[in-house]
Formats: C-alpha cells, sequence, structure tokens
C-alpha cells in the first residue's frame, strides 16, 4: 500500500496548499536549537496545525478493535515524532514525509497491541466472542467447552468457530515476535514464594539452577501462570479462573512464555 | 505395516494420520502446530486440550530441532480420536538423548498423558531420535 497524502482521500490541492505555508516554519524550526525559547513555540504550532492530519489518520484506522481516543493519541505521538524529525532541506513537504511517519506510529501501535492488521474486523469480534463463550461456557459446566458447543452457544457454523480460534493463532503469532509485556498487577511474591506456593517439585538442583533467574525475570502474571500450569497442574481455564483472565489470553501468555523460556535457555 | 526394525514403527496406529515433513527449521512450528490444532478440534477436544496440543507440538518438535543433525528432517505423524497422537522423530547425533530432568521434559510431560523418547541406532545407518506423545480430548488421563 502507499502512503502518500494522495492515499487518504484528502483534497489533494487543497491539501497541499494549505499545508504549504507552514514551510517557512519548518525551516526556522529545523535551524533553532532546543535551547532557544522560540523553539517551544513553534514546535507547539506545528504540532497544533497539523493536528487534522493526525485525526485524520487516526479516524482511518476506527473500528479495528481499539479505541479512537488511543488511536488518536498515537496518531498524535507520530505527529510530534514527523514534526522533530523533518528535515525540510532534503526538498521533500512536510506531507509526503509526516504521512508514513504516522502511519508507522499506528502500525506499530496495532502490533504491540496484538493485532495483525491483515485480520479482518469481522474476524476479530468473532474471536473476542469466542473468547467471551469460552469463559461462559466453562463457567456453567466446570471444564472448557469443545469447539461444537461453542458453535451452538454462539449460534454459528462450526466451520466459523475454527476460522474465530484460528484468527487467534494469526493475533498469537504476531505478539510472539514481540517480548513478554509487563504486567498491570502489582503483586510482588517473590519467586521462591510463587514457587513455594505450587509446590513445584524441582529436585533437579540444576534444572532449579537454570530455571530460577528466568523465571524471575518473567513479569509476575507470566510467572504466576507458568507455575500454575507446570507445578500446580492446572488447566488453561483453570487458571484462568483463578487469577480472572480469559482462557484464551491465559493461552496466548503461556505460549509467549514458554517461547521466551526456550530461546533463553536453549539459545 | 512392514517394519524389520520394531522399536522404529510408532505406536500410532495408519487410520487418520497425518504426516507431515519438514526441514529443521524453528519457522515450520507454525504450520506443525496448526495441524494439531485442526484434528484436535475437528475431533472434538476442549479449548484447553487444543491449546495443550498446540503446545505439545512446538515442545516436541523444538526439542528435535535442537538435536537434529545438520541438514535433518523432521518427520511428525499426527492423529485425533478420543486421544490425540503425535510421533516425531529426525536423525540426531549418536549421543543425543533427551534428558528427563530439562525443563523440556517437564513441559511435555505435564502437557501429555503419555511421553516416551528413544534413540534408534543401527550400525551404518544414522541415528534417529524419537518422541511420542499422547493427550485425551477431555484433558484427562
Amino acid at each position: 500500500m502507499t502512503e502518500g497524502p494522495d492515499h487518504l482521500g484528502l483534497s489533494k490541492q487543497a491539501e497541499h496548499q494549505e499545508y504549504a505555508q507552514f514551510a517557512e516554519d519548518f525551516h526556522e524550526f529545523a535551524a533553532l536549537s532546543p535551547e532557544n525559547p522560540r523553539y517551544e513555540r513553534l514546535r507547539e504550532k506545528l504540532v497544533r496545525e497539523h493536528m487534522p492530519l493526525a485525526e485524520h489518520i487516526a479516524m482511518r484506522f476506527r473500528h479495528r478493535g481499539v479505541q479512537l481516543e488511543d488511536l488518536r493519541q498515537v496518531a498524535m505521538l507520530g505527529l510530534i515524532n514527523a514534526v522533530d524529525r523533518f528535515e525540510p532541506d532534503r526538498g521533500n513537504d512536510f506531507l509526503a514525509f509526516a504521512v508514513p511517519t504516522i502511519m508507522g506510529e499506528v502500525r506499530r501501535y496495532f502490533r504491540d497491541a496484538g493485532w495483525a492488521m491483515r485480520v479482518p474486523r469481522r474476524l476479530q469480534e468473532l474471536h473476542l466472542n469466542l473468547g467471551k463463550a469460552i469463559d461462559e461456557l466453562s463457567q456453567r459446566t466446570g471444564r472448557a467447552p469443545r469447539a461444537d458447543e461453542l458453535a451452538e452457544y454462539l449460534g454459528i457454523e462450526l466451520g466459523e468457530v475454527r476460522r474465530g480460534l484460528e484468527a487467534g493463532s494469526a493475533y498469537r503469532a504476531d505478539s510472539l515476535n514481540s517480548p513478554v509485556g509487563g504486567t498491570t498487577e502489582s503483586d510482588s511474591q517473590a519467586v521462591s514464594d510463587t514457587i513455594g506456593e505450587q509446590d513445584t517439585n524441582i529436585e533437579d538442583v540444576e534444572l532449579r539452577e537454570t530455571l530460577q533467574p528466568l523465571l524471575a525475570d518473567l513479569p509476575e502474571r507470566e510467572r504466576r501462570i507458568l507455575t500454575l500450569r507446570f507445578f500446580g497442574n492446572l488447566t488453561q481455564s483453570e487458571i484462568a479462573r483463578k487469577i480472572g483472565l480469559s482462557q484464551m489470553h491465559v493461552s496466548r501468555l503461556l505460549a509467549q512464555s514458554l517461547k521466551q523460556l526456550r530461546e533463553r535457555i536453549y539459545g | 505395516m512392514i517394519s524389520d526394525q520394531p522399536a522404529e514403527k510408532p505406536s500410532v496406529a495408519d487410520d487418520g494420520v497425518v504426516e507431515v515433513h519438514t526441514s529443521i527449521d524453528s519457522a515450520q512450528l507454525a504450520v506443525l502446530r496448526n495441524v494439531a490444532a485442526t484434528l484436535t478440534m475437528d475431533a472434538g477436544f476442549t479449548v484447553d486440550s487444543v491449546e495443550d496440543a498446540r503446545l505439545l507440538v512446538d515442545e516436541v518438535c523444538s526439542t528435535l530441532i535442537r538435536n537434529a543433525e545438520r541438514g535433518a528432517q523432521l518427520s511428525c505423524r499426527f492423529r485425533a480420536d478420543d486421544r490425540f497422537y503425535l510421533h516425531a522423530q529426525a536423525t540426531a547425533s549418536p549421543d543425543a538423548v533427551v534428558d528427563r530432568s530439562s525443563w523440556s521434559w517437564r513441559i511435555m510431560s505435564t502437557l501429555a498423558d503419555t511421553l516416551i523418547s528413544w534413540t534408534n541406532a543401527n550400525p551404518g545407518q544414522p541415528t534417529t531420535l524419537h518422541i511420542e506423545a499422547t493427550k485425551a480430548s477431555d484433558g484427562c488421563p
């Protein structure tokens, strides 16, 4: 996909003329040292004047499962970066530089948030509905549901269930490429405490020595999930209920943590 | 099945078996995981067991990939009915062994209901390292 301003569906001519007036400001801004009091004022002006551009890009990416407000903030961040990094002497106009910069920022946000841009919205919604259905059904029956039970519960075809769950693996494949994220829980239990809680049965000294520091490096939530699964022998659904996450989320974090540990232990 | 090396004959029955041969490359893990997920989902496994089967394939195949000889092939046989069967093998160095006290083994043995690993070394032939695992559809052995 080309990312020139033309593809924004803006009235190209009008837009370019409208923004062309800032060319002089950009030249002046680029020459200023950040210590100069005029630097901040000019920077603020340039960002403010180009806000409609960021807004426009944010709007283009709405309805993809993230809050518009978050998108606006990310696009604004992209715009600020673009203003800071733009080099007017290179002969390009600001729009040609800013549009891909802002889009790049938004893309990175989606990537970090987990969803690959290529997963269509309908599948994402299906995936989210499946996640809820899994938790509701396992709450009801005390065990994880099967695909056919999910199909019946949601009133959809079995094939749809499969596709929805597979959309989850696309999601996962992407998030696997990023490091395991931090946790928002402020649980400050020491590793030994967490493991003690579970009776780890690590009798092998060598394994214990290898594993302890690596587990310590995991965020508390991931460590807890891993411990409950592999030392407490709880199922993913049981862990989900215990720590208040969805089964799908537990599943994703578990796969990430295992991959991370594997890379660190075996290189 | 004709085999003059009984130990090499996997206990995975032939009906409904899916076989996948790949190069020794972790990039292939996604394909192998998905085969396991599709088969178990269709066989009526609970979502927990489907995800466990995925993780199991990941761990078994990663273990073989680590031990495999350069240029070797990874061969996997999958089947799912009321249980999930996985047999995977790769050519490995003659001293290759899956350590029972390793983290890998801990993961595999937690995810699987039965787990065995062996090497097959015949004079004049390359050594093959095997891992075979089974798992019940509802997560209970």
